[in-house]
């Protein structure tokens, strides 16, 4: 029935010479491919073919345009239909576009150019539906959760059973981890495995918008409703209406403002700024924060109402220290992803290189880890990540220093070494800093030398 | 002909068809073949006061008559199907069918001879 690159189109006209006419119209483009039904019936029995447009004649001899038209976007609603009528009637026109049709057109002398438009119009609708499913259909598959989401250590296997059990249903999901340990991944993940796949996943990131931003931010306004509010604006919730939003870092709310997100979850409807209108709202919410949001309720700065409204399904991500195992799979995943993208080819990670990136606490977490693997594959001979490619560059030396566990002495060595680092292996310096007298470093150095002891 | 008024315009299918003289007489063969087999179907259908066919006929008639430019009999055939889909002045149904004939016949004359002029 024609080739890939072919427009099928169906056209069901009774009138033969009209018949005739639109086939030569429709055939003007050489990429469309034309078959003419003299009835209704004979299109629906031919309509499994698939065609990528229908063009249906308002009068059938067997049932009206309109019948004709519901029975197509009842079986294949992505199919678009043009109708052509010998007449022309706006509340006609008006009915069928509202049943599904993608056009109204009448047999006038402007029908070639209008059918035709009509037609190019509706091959970019579909390249762009098309594009759109296809962009969805890799969304699903980047964040489907068992392959995308790694870790084998019993830590991970917990976040696996409630992620699962968050798929199911609608239940708010807090998610709560460090940070760079993939809340917005888990997030995503939750959405884009659901029921809501297909609507819109609107990620708010309340740290990094100011409070007198956020409210207008989320909820939206009317036009007038402040200075500058020239037109009407949707908020947040409702453009993730049916869908889902991802309050992320909900911990760093102003206090006010979660009087108002409580109402808005409480009575699932909401009222943009300076207005009056009442907004029916279907969303899900997905929280994520690295705070203990138990300690900010006992601390006065988190509404407890609010808090327990959230909690709803509580997904806990472990920092990756705690999840040691998963170190080196991660890394073998990254590895395989950075090499893929950049076209590089199979590189593997040295003994040497696996004992290093075993050994640390990685304070950054994924997101740390990613960063160094990626490093290391640009710094690698490109077939062997060695010790020496890998190179650690945290922030958060403190997280790091009581990240790992160790020995007293352990801990004295590694504190001394940090304030040598930091003050220039000034020795005075440090002793004053840390209200010991020099000899006491001059040992602590002299024990470090003896028992060969390396922080990383 | 023959002194008389043509009733065959081309204007719109010359637009349709731009000037396209291979489209033009596809059109006029399908025109030719056609015409006979409607009028004979709408006749008997008038005659024999089936109503629910003379509308579908006379529609489907409408837009054909109206490709070659017969923009009168267009008006006819909209006035028998309005009046047959009404049910309404039934008893003149034949009298608005005969000039329809009529005319049409003088249009596939019309027409056959326009079409020798091209086939030369």
């Amino acid at each position: 029935m024609g080739n890939n690159t072919s427009f099928k189109i169906y056209a069901v006209e009774d009138d033969p010479v009209f018949a005739k006419m639109l086939k030569y119209v429709l055939t003007l483009d050489p990429e469309h491919e034309v078959e003419l039904f003299d009835n209704g019936l004979d299109l629906m029995d031919n309509l499994h073919h698939r065609p990528a447009l229908i063009t249906i004649d308002y009068s059938l001899p067997d049932m009206s345009g309109e019948d004709l038209l519901k029975r197509v976007k009842y079986q294949f609603p992505e199919i678009p239909v043009i109708i052509i009528s010998a007449q022309e009637r706006i509340k006609t026109a008006v009915k069928l576009l509202k049943a599904g049709a993608y056009d109204y057109i009448t047999k006038d002398e402007d029908i070639r150019e209008r059918l035709l438009n009509s037609i190019n119009n509706a091959k970019k609708n579909i390249s762009l539906a098309n594009e759109v499913e296809t962009l969805r259909e890799e969304l699903s598959i980047k964040y489907d959760f068992e392959k995308n989401i790694i870790g084998k250590s019993p830590a991970m296997k917990k976040v696996f059973t409630m992620l699962e059990k968050a798929v199911k249903t609608n239940i708010t999901v807090s998610v709560n981890g460090e940070t760079g340990t993939g809340k917005e991944l888990i997030a995503k993940a939750v959405h884009f495995n659901s029921s809501r796949k297909n609507k819109p996943f609107i990620p708010v990131n309340i740290a990094a918008l100011p409070n007198s931003l956020l409210e207008s931010e989320l909820f939206g306004y009317e036009k007038g409703a402040f200075t500058g509010a020239n037109s009407r604006r949707i908020g947040k919730f409702e453009e993730a209406n049916k869908g889902t939003i991802f309050l992320d870092e909900i911990g760093e709310m102003d206090v006010n403002l979660q009087a108002k997100l409580l109402r808005v979850i409480q009575e699932r409807e909401l009222v943009r700024i300076g207005g009056n209108e009442l907004v029916k709202l279907d969303v899900r919410i997905i929280t994520a924060t690295h705070k203990d949001l138990a300690k900010e309720v006992q601390a006065g700065t988190f509404r407890e109402d609010l808090y327990y409204r959230l909690l709803g399904l509580p997904i806990y991500l472990p920092p990756l220290r705690e999840r040691q195992n998963d170190v080196l799979i991660i890394c073998k995943y990254f590895v395989e992803q950075f090499s893929k993208e950049n076209q590089l080819g199979n590189i593997y990670i040295t003994q040497d290189a696996q004992k290093k990136l075993l050994a640390y606490s990685w304070p950054g977490n994924i997101r740390e880890l990613k960063a160094v693997i990626e490093l290391a594959c640009v710094m690698s001979d490109g077939e062997k990540i060695d010790a020496e490619d890998i190179q650690f560059n945290s922030l958060n030396k403190d997280t790091d220093l009581f990240s790992k566990e160790m020995t007293m002495k352990e801990y004295t060595f590694t504190i001394v070494r940090n304030f040598l680092e930091k003050y220039d292996d000034n020795v005075l310096l440090v002793a004053e800093k840390l209200n010991v007298g020099k000899s006491t470093i001059y040992r602590y150095l002299k024990e470090m030398e003896e028992e060969n002891f390396q922080l990383r | 002909m023959n002194g008389q008024q043509e009733i065959i315009n081309f204007d719109y299918i010359n637009t349709i068809g731009q000037n396209n003289n291979d489209f033009l007489l596809k059109m006029i063969n399908t025109f030719l073949d056609q015409c006979p087999i409607i009028l004979a179907e709408l006749e008997e259908a008038v005659l024999s006061e089936d109503w629910e066919k003379t509308v579908n006929l006379a529609h489907r008639f409408v837009p054909s008559v109206g490709l070659m430019g017969m923009d009168d009999v267009a008006i006819d055939l909209k006035q028998l199907e309005n009046n047959a889909k009404n049910r309404m002045h039934l008893d003149q149904s034949m009298d608005l069918f005969l000039p329809i004939k009529q005319t049409c016949i003088q249009a596939i004359e019309e027409l056959e001879t326009k079409k020798k002029l091209f086939l030369i």
